[in-house]
C-alpha cells in the first residue's frame, strides 16, 4: 500500500483537471496530487493508428450506451478528451450561462471583463476565457488549410443558402495529417496534456496515471461531512506511456479537499461508488450527450478528406430554430466501414470509393431528461449509461438528415449515404440521389441500433445551481451535504453548454482555480 | 496484461465484443439455463467464418483480403476462440429455424434492454409483435432455400447477406445489435490491416513526416 498526504486531490487530468491543477498551482503553494485512470502518452507513442490508439479512450474507445445504440466516446488518457479530439473551439455561449444563472442560478460568472465575481480582484470568465485562449492558441485557420472536404460542405451550404463559419483551433503550425483523433505526433495540438498537465508537473504537481479511484473517504462529525481523502488502485504502467510517480498496486491518499474533474460520465460513479448523500437522485441524471448523425456523399473525383485539417467549416445556421449544428468531420476506414450502410458488396461500393466520400455531421444540442442518467454498476465494474432519444430528438434528427442530404447533394455529391440500416420506403438503401428521395427522410424510425449514431460530449450529470432540489452543486461547484468536496467539470453544466464544451469546461476550470485559489481560507487551508 | 488480452480490450468494437462476452442474445439468462442450440448448429468458429465471407466483398476481386486473412486477424485481435457465451450467440445466430420460433429467453431479454417505444405502448404484448414481424420476413426469405435448410453455413452466399439483413432490419433491438456487434467485428478486423487499404485509396499513417 503506497500512503501519500495533498491538501488538494483532483480526480481527473483532462480539459478541466489539468487547467485546475495548473492554476492551482500557479495561485497558490498548496501539495497537489493529480490523478488520471488512462495512461500518460506523449506524442511520440502516437503511431496514427485507428486500433491502437483506441488506448487513449473510455473503455478502449468500447463505451456506449446500455442498448448498444450509441458510442459515447471520450478521452481517457493525460489530456482527457483535448488530447483525442479534432481540437474544435467555441468560446462559452453567454446565452447559455445567462441561462443558467437566471434558470439555475448559478453565477455570476460574469462576461464582464472588469467585474470582480464574489469579492475576489479580477476574477471573471472573460478573463479566464481570453487566459485559455492564449494558452492554446486558439485561432482561426488560414484559406489554405481548409481541405477539399470542408470546401465542399461549405460549398453545399451556400448553394441552400445556409451560411457557415470556419472553427477555431487550438493547435500550432499544424502539418495537416488528419489523425487528431489518434493524437497529435507531432505535439503541434495545444491539448492540456501539452500544455497546461506540463505547467503543472513544472510546479510540482504530482501526477499518477494509470490510477482507478475507488471510492472518496469521508469523516461525519455531527452534520459536518469533509472528505479525508480517496482510495484507488494503481495498475501497472502500459508499454509506451510515461513513467508513473507510484509503484503499481493500492494507493490511499490523504487529502483536506477534492475536487472531481473525471467527466460527466466518471465523475457522476465515483459520487455514487462513494455513497455521497442523494436524496433527490440527482446524481448522474440529466445526461446531456449531443447525438450526432453522420452524412457521407460520393462524389465522381477523388478528393482530400482524411488528410488536412478534419474539421475548418460548421454551420450553427440551424441551432436557434432546431437546436442543431452542422460540423465538417471524417473517419478513418475502420470507423468509416462500420458506420457506413451494408454488407458485402454494398458497403464496398462505398468503401471502394473511400477516396472520393466526403462527409460532415449533425450535432444535436439535447435537452436534459431524468429518465437519461449514469449509473455506477457494481457488478460489471463500469458506468451505466441509460440513454434515449426524446420524440422531439428524433423529429430533430429527421430534419438534420433530410436537410444534410440537401447540402451533400447541392456540393455536387452523386448520392448522399445516411450511416442507416433502416428500410425507407421506395429506397433500397439509406443511400439518396436526388432530394425528391431525401423526403423519405421523414419516414426515419431512430429505433435503438438502426442507424449509427456518435456522441462524445457527455455533460450534466451533476448539475451546478443554488436550488439543492434540483442541483447536485452549489455555483462554487461544492456538492450539496459535503464540505470540501467540489465538481468541476462538464458534469456541472446545468444543460448542455450549447456548443463543443472544450472551452468552456477550460473557462471554468480556470475560474474555479482562481476562486480557490483566493479562497483557501473557505477550505480550511 | 499479455499482448493478447491487451488487444482484445483495446479496440473500437469493444463494447461489441463486451456484449457478446456478457450474454448478448440471451441477456442475463446464465448459460447453463438457456436452451441447447439446434441439431444443426455449426462450432463457432466456423459460423464466424461464414459471417466474415458475408460481411466482406470477398467475391470482389479488387478487394485483397481473404476471408481466412481477416478471420485470423480477427481472432488474434478478439481471442474469440474459448469464450462460452460467444460461442452460444454464435450459435444461436447459425440455428436458422430459431429465427421464426426463438428461445423463450430472448423475449425476456429483449425488454429488458429495448422496452416498448411510444407507438406501441397501446399494445398487448409488443415483444410478441415484434417477433411475428420477424417470424414474417423469416417466412419470406426462406421459402426460397433448398428444403432441410436449418443452419446458416448451409447457405449460399447471397443468402447468407440476406439472412444477416433479416437481422439488420429485425423489429427486435437485440437481433439489430447482433448484426451491428458483428459486423463490427468484421470490420474491424478488416480494415484495419495494411493491406485492405490499396483497394480503397487509403495511404495510412504519415509518420515519416514526423516533426524532428
Amino acid at each position: 500500500m503506497t500512503g501519500l498526504d495533498a491538501d488538494i486531490l483532483i480526480v481527473g487530468a483532462g480539459a478541466a483537471g489539468g487547467v485546475m491543477a495548473a492554476t492551482l498551482s500557479e495561485f497558490s503553494n498548496k501539495k497537489i496530487v493529480l490523478l488520471e485512470k488512462g495512461g500518460y502518452f506523449t506524442h511520440e507513442f502516437f503511431d496514427q493508428r485507428e486500433l491502437d490508439m483506441s488506448v487513449l479512450y473510455a473503455q478502449r474507445g468500447g463505451r456506449a450506451t446500455q442498448d448498444g445504440s450509441m458510442p459515447v466516446q471520450g478521452g481517457e488518457c493525460v489530456g482527457g478528451g483535448t488530447t483525442v479530439n479534432f481540437a474544435l473551439c467555441f468560446d462559452p455561449r453567454q446565452d447559455v450561462w445567462g441561462r443558467w444563472h437566471h434558470d439555475y442560478g448559478a453565477g455570476p460568472f460574469s462576461f464582464d471583463r472588469t467585474a470582480n465575481d464574489l469579492g475576489i480582484s479580477g476574477l471573471n470568465m472573460a478573463t479566464c476565457l481570453g487566459e485559455v485562449r492564449r494558452r492554446i492558441n486558439v485561432h482561426q485557420p488560414a484559406d489554405g488549410e481548409i481541405n477539399d472536404n470542408n470546401r465542399l460542405f461549405a460549398a453545399g451550404c451556400k448553394a441552400m443558402g445556409i451560411p457557415t463559419k470556419r472553427f477555431e483551433l487550438n493547435m500550432v503550425d499544424c502539418i495537416g495529417c488528419g489523425f487528431c483523433g489518434q493524437g497529435c505526433a507531432y505535439d503541434r495540438k495545444m491539448s492540456t496534456m501539452a500544455t497546461y498537465v506540463r505547467d503543472a508537473l513544472r510546479r510540482n504537481v504530482q501526477l499518477i496515471h494509470h490510477c482507478d479511484v475507488e471510492s472518496i473517504q469521508f469523516a461525519q462529525r455531527g452534520n459536518d461531512r469533509a472528505p479525508t481523502g480517496a482510495t484507488a488502485m494503481v495498475r501497472p504502467t502500459t508499454a509506451g506511456s510515461e513513467r508513473n510517480s507510484v509503484e503499481p498496486g493500492p494507493l490511499a491518499i490523504g487529502a483536506k479537499v477534492v475536487i472531481l474533474s473525471a467527466g460527466a460520465i466518471e465523475t457522476p460513479s465515483l459520487l455514487q461508488r462513494s455513497r455521497v448523500p442523494d436524496p433527490n437522485q440527482l446524481i448522474g441524471a440529466g445526461l446531456v450527450l449531443h447525438p450526432s448523425l453522420p452524412v457521407a456523399g460520393v462524389f465522381d473525383h477523388p478528393l482530400v478528406n482524411y488528410r488536412g485539417i478534419t474539421g475548418s467549416i460548421y454551420s450553427d445556421h440551424f441551432y436557434q430554430s432546431h437546436g442543431l449544428y452542422y460540423e465538417c468531420l471524417f473517419d478513418h476506414p475502420v470507423s468509416a466501414s462500420v458506420a457506413l450502410p451494408g454488407i458485402g458488396a454494398e458497403s464496398f461500393s462505398l468503401m471502394s470509393r473511400y477516396a472520393n466520400l466526403a462527409g460532415f455531421g449533425a450535432m444535436l444540442i439535447d435537452a436534459p431528461d431524468r429518465n437519461n442518467r449514469v449509473t455506477w454498476d457494481e457488478t460489471s465494474g463500469t458506468p451505466a449509461i441509460h440513454y434515449r432519444l426524446s420524440e422531439d430528438d428524433k423529429s430533430r434528427l429527421r430534419f438534420a438528415a433530410r436537410t444534410g442530404i440537401g447540402i451533400m447533394l447541392a456540393a455536387g455529391a452523386k448520392e448522399a449515404v445516411l450511416t442507416s440500416e433502416e428500410q425507407l420506403p421506395g429506397l433500397p438503401s439509406t443511400r439518396f440521389k436526388t432530394s425528391a428521395q431525401a423526403r423519405a427522410c421523414d419516414q426515419l424510425q431512430f429505433l435503438p441500433c438502426q442507424t449509427f449514431l456518435t456522441s462524445a460530449h457527455c455533460q450534466a450529470t451533476a448539475k451546478m445551481g443554488e436550488d439543492q432540489k434540483r442541483c447536485v452543486v452549489n455555483s462554487r461547484g461544492e456538492v450539496y451535504g459535503s464540505r470540501n468536496l467540489m465538481v468541476c467539470d462538464s458534469s456541472v453544466f446545468p444543460t448542455s453548454c450549447g456548443a463543443n464544451p472544450m472551452i468552456s469546461v477550460m473557462t471554468l476550470a480556470r475560474y474555479q482555480g482562481r476562486r480557490i485559489a483566493a479562497e483557501l481560507a473557505r477550505y480550511g487551508l | 496484461m499479455d499482448r493478447r488480452a491487451f488487444l482484445a480490450a483495446s479496440l473500437t468494437a469493444a463494447s461489441s465484443l463486451h456484449w457478446l462476452r456478457a450474454g448478448g442474445l440471451f441477456g442475463d439468462t446464465p448459460l447453463a439455463l438457456a436452451s441447447a442450440p439446434g441439431a444443426a448448429a455449426q462450432p463457432g468458429g466456423t459460423v464466424f467464418s461464414a459471417i466474415v465471407g458475408a460481411v466482406l466483398p470477398a467475391d470482389d476481386p479488387r478487394f485483397a483480403l481473404s476471408p481466412a486473412a481477416v478471420t485470423a486477424n480477427a481472432s488474434k485481435l478478439f481471442a474469440l476462440d474459448n469464450d462460452a457465451a460467444l460461442q452460444r450467440n454464435l450459435a444461436l445466430f447459425d440455428d436458422l429455424p430459431s429465427f421464426a420460433a426463438p428461445p423463450d429467453s430472448l423475449g425476456a431479454a429483449e425488454l429488458a434492454l429495448y422496452p416498448p417505444e411510444p407507438n406501441e405502448k397501446g399494445a398487448a404484448s409488443p415483444i410478441a409483435t415484434r417477433l411475428a414481424v420477424d417470424a414474417r420476413a423469416y417466412q419470406a426469405l426462406s421459402a426460397h432455400w433448398p428444403p432441410g435448410t436449418a443452419s446458416f453455413t448451409q447457405l449460399a452466399l447471397a443468402d447468407r447477406r440476406a439472412y444477416l439483413m433479416l437481422w439488420a432490419h429485425s423489429a427486435l433491438g437485440l437481433r439489430r445489435r447482433f448484426y451491428r456487434a458483428v459486423k463490427t467485428l468484421v470490420m474491424a478486423a478488416a480494415y484495419s490491416m495494411d493491406a485492405a487499404w490499396p483497394a480503397i485509396g487509403y495511404a495510412g499513417p504519415l509518420l515519416h513526416l514526423r516533426a524532428p
